[in-house]
């Protein structure tokens, strides 16, 4: 459950991105300063893996390292307890999860191929309520005390599962909110029954938010807070506060090809001209760009870069209070999403590289609405006269004026967002009053929902559509997603919740998407794309728009270093 | 003497109580209390749940009891335990002081070696090209924010020599050369900033008492220029300056926050910034009410030093 634009990036970044705005003007101000003088400049140099992945490499080499950034600094290391991607970004190769993802040059960066990871297979009942997942035999859990290499069982599932289930101590529960009974008829096989279809169930098995645990750990007093056991490729050595996460190879993982590396060090590095200048000088192995300039930086001064650039799966909304006027009025949330000229709007912020936002953004691949499709929308035309027609139709013809709740520690991007947006609408007489809302309070709108009129964010990613949808009705409080708000909305969802068929499960995720920009429920603005780039060195690595770093076993355990 | 400095040292308790005050009342107008955070990191903190939290943080007794508590607790040594880590935050805050101190003794000399030469020549060749361009690069010093400089400095040795500090903080004692490799460029960047100031007091002041009567009479009694420089014009110049410097030192050791951000150095001023952000009160009053004692203490060393750096001066 992770951000790749990322409200969940958090309070933190405050001043990171204000720094970092600062940080761009400086990185192109010095690059051009030095652009005649460098002695390693080359012209001209073409990324290597622009026009798509590398081909895979098939001959890995063990040993060396991997050093890669991590922006935050996790505050603890509890999975189940923290949404933050501090800990997901490396806790992925330490606890393994039932279920994995296909990893290669064959999977598109915006697909997830589910595959075995502890479970070696599964299989789904008829109405899609039971999943029996039959356990790999054999795993052990990292030689640490106090679980001391002993073998992984059907009992550390269900116990995992179980501690999910708890809310107190799990925010996972609402996606495991459905499970009803975790049987263990033996040492290997784990049924689980829900109360009632959720086709998407193996998905959130593979979540990274899903890792198992041992019991012997959690239940030790901050054991998971502070320590992380795990049966994953690599164990978990160190956490030095404000520095470094360093996890080592682990000798016993039941897959012998995989785990390449001897370690692998992340370092917490809050800044991004830290980043860009520790990636030149091949201090760290990987960095994300923050847009297409950073890029061309980056490409600019190494020539064998590699470098991908994928789809999010967090479009940036502004959701609205449904729940009361003027936003109740159909014609009023219509209005204002015509106020907004999309294509001048990727333009202006994006140059042109992010993608009109559907409520299931693109990085979602096939489950998000046919972009031809989505930006032939009537709600996304740019149309002021009608925009005007629809608010005097409202009872609105002097328009009228709002509240827009945004935070700074969403950094400039947010805030030139809402700068945007409030120039557009004032256009069609809606006036805007731009509110930078402390980080906390803002939280405390996305937990509520009790915000003014309108506030920004992104959205969290996921593994599968039904996460999000999940998601928008549990812990972001989505009016319109309130179960009961709108019951053709709720029909749609749990519909697709028991439609095993996949073509038909995506053609009602699309009919979903179609009713909620009907219904304008929010406007959507944009899908962002991630920029990655990483040395040619690293072999093997191929970022996806959920995992875009290596969040899970499966995408950083295959990568190896040839340096 | 003696009196003067006991009643100072006197004098630091009610200070460093208003400090505590203000401090645990400031955080706690902050909209937003550690429990909204936490709820944010665990997703679905029910309002129950949130409560008990608050109840079991202590965060629902009356203020001034919480405030009374903390007190006490100081008094006695006990500092508490972080909200998020629950380690001791003196613990915590012992683990990172000795990184800001360091970049803060780091940053001074290469600020008060850069900025006295330079302040005295510039006083001494006045009106000369040599001044007018100290003056300048003074004045970019004092405008120039510290972030860009540091920023500059890392891109610079990136991209020109492929090289940036460590990303690893190693103790001095662990490794001496690659500490100070950590420690060069962001003591620069300070040091280079906070001399600025340094340089231009050292300039000013010594300008006024190479005026005075008793300069001219050095000269007139024919001494060499470095006596009557050093001896009787630099440290008599020196009042203001070492006011300066206290007051640097107190803001380099709790206010190199943004250089610890991007040098990634797990300093006290990066410990902080993460306090406020996480709303950990207990780390974040700890953190402020020790750089305060510091502060209010260095600034006594230095009305200290005035008598001996001017034997004129008499504390009653």
């Amino acid at each position: 459950m992770l951000t790749n634009i990322g409200w969940r990036q958090g309070a933190g970044q405050t001043l990171r991105r204000a720094m970092s705005g600062a940080s761009l003007l400086a990185v192109s101000a010095l690059v051009l300063a030095m652009a005649a003088c460098a002695p390693s400049a080359q012209q001209g140099g073409q990324p290597a893996g622009g026009a798509g992945q590398p081909a895979a490499e098939a001959q890995p080499k063990r040993g060396g390292g991997l050093n890669l950034p991590l922006n935050a600094d996790p505050i603890h290391l509890d999975s189940h307890q923290a949404q933050s991607f501090a800990v997901a970004a490396w806790d992925g190769l330490v606890h393994s999860r039932l279920l994995g993802w296909k990893v290669g040059p064959d999977v598109a960066p915006e697909d997830i191929i589910l595959e075995g990871d502890l479970a070696e297979k599964w299989e789904i009942s008829s109405d899609a309520t039971t999943y029996t997942f039959r356990l790999r035999k054999g795993v052990k859990w990292h030689n640490i005390a106090p679980v001391s290499g002993r073998e992984l069982t059907a009992a550390d599932v269900k116990y995992t599962m179980e501690r999910s289930k708890d809310c107190k101590v799990s925010f996972y529960c609402q996606f495991v909110g459905a499970v009803s009974k975790i049987e263990t008829p033996d040492n290997y096989t784990v049924t689980v029954t829900l109360k009632e279809p959720v086709v998407a169930f193996p998905y959130f098995m593979s979540s990274v938010n899903f890792p198992i645990v041992a019991k012997e750990v959690a239940e030790q007093e901050d054991g998971l807070k502070r320590r992380a056991v795990g049966t994953g490729p690599y164990s978990f050595d160190k956490w030095e506060r404000a520095s470094q996460v360093v996890v080592k190879r682990n000798p016993d993982y039941y897959d012998k090809g995989v785990a390449h590396l001897d370690e692998i060090t992340w370092f917490i590095m809050p800044d991004i001209a830290t980043r860009l200048a520790a990636f030149l000088s091949k201090q760290i192995d990987y960095f994300a760009p923050a847009d297409d300039k950073e890029l061309a930086t980056v490409t600019d001064r190494i020539k064998d870069v590699q470098v991908k650039e994928v789809l999010g799966r967090s479009s940036s909304h502004l959701y609205f209070r449904v729940d009361k006027a003027p936003w109740n009025n159909l014609k009023v949330r219509q209005a204002v999403n015509l106020a907004l000229d999309r294509k001048d709007y990727l333009k202006t912020l994006h140059n042109d590289k992010a993608r009109m936002g559907a409520p299931i953004p693109a990085g979602y691949g096939r489950w998000s609405l046919p972009y031809d499709e989505l930006t032939k929308h009537p709600m996304y035309q740019y149309d002021p006269v009608k925009a005007k027609q629809l608010l005097t139709e409202a009872g609105y013809p002097n328009g009228f004026n709002i509240t827009m709740d945004t935070t700074p520690a969403h950094g400039q991007g947010a805030r030139d967002k809402a700068e945007y947006i409030e120039q557009a609408w004032k256009k069609v007489g809606v006036g805007t009053k731009h509110y930078a809302t402390e980080y906390a309070k803002f939280l405390l709108y996305y937990q509520t929902g009790d915000m003014e009129d309108i506030m920004t964010g992104g959205q969290v990613s996921f593994t599968d559509p039904e996460e999000l949808l999940l998601w928008l009705q549990g812990s972001f409080k989505a009016a319109a997603h309130d179960p009961g708000f709108d019951p053709k909305l709720d029909e749609l969802i749990k519909k697709q919740r028991s439609t095993i068929n996949e073509a038909e499960r995506i053609k009602i995720i699309h009919e979903i998407q179609r009713h909620i920009i009907d219904q304008a429920y929010y406007v959507t603005t944009v899908t962002g794309v991630a920029f990655n780039a990483w040395h040619s060195y690293v072999k093997n690595f191929y970022p996806h728009s959920y995992a875009i770093l290596g969040w899970g076993s499966a995408r950083l355990a295959k990568v190896w270093v040839d340096k | 003497m003696q009196q003067y400095i006991l009643r100072r040292v006197l004098m630091l308790f009610p200070v460093l109580l208003g400090v505590s005050f203000t401090v645990f009342v400031l955080l706690r107008l902050l909209p937003g209390d550690v429990v909204t955070i936490m709820r944010g990191e665990t997703g679905n903190l029910t309002d129950e749940q949130a409560e008990a939290l608050r109840t079991e943080l202590g965060l629902n007794k009356p203020f001034i009891l919480q405030y009374g508590e903390w007190v006490w607790g100081i008094l006695r040594g006990d500092w508490g335990v972080s909200v998020w880590s629950r380690r001791p935050v003196l613990d915590e805050m012992l683990r990172r002081l000795p990184v800001s101190a360091e970049l803060a003794l780091l940053a001074l000399i290469i600020s008060l070696s850069l900025a006295i030469p330079i302040g005295v020549i510039a006083a001494v060749r006045q009106d000369t090209p040599l001044d007018y361009l100290v003056r300048v690069v003074s004045v970019f010093g004092l405008s120039v924010p510290g972030f860009w400089l540091a920023t500059m400095a890392i891109l610079f040795t990136a991209i020109q020599f492929q090289w940036v500090p460590p990303l690893k903080y190693t103790a001095f004692v662990d490794n001496p050369w690659l500490n100070l490799q950590s420690f060069l460029l962001p003591a620069f960047a300070i040091g280079i900033q906070s001399s600025a100031s340094v340089m231009r007091m050292t300039r000013t002041t010594l300008l006024e008492v190479l005026r005075q009567d008793y300069v001219r009479t050095a000269w007139a009694k024919g001494l060499t220029e470095r006596a009557v420089i050093v001896r009787h014009g630099l440290k008599n110049a020196m009042i203001p300056v070492v006011t300066i410097v206290g007051n640097q030192v107190g803001f380099l050791l709790g206010g190199s926050v943004i250089m610890e951000q991007i040098f990634t150095l797990p300093g006290l001023g990066r410990l902080t910034l993460e306090s406020i952000y996480q709303r950990d009160y207990p780390q974040l009053q700890g953190n402020i009410l020790f750089i305060a004692t510091v502060f209010v203490t260095v600034n006594l060393i230095v009305d200290i030093s005035y008598a001996w750096l001017d034997p004129r001066i008499r504390f009653r």
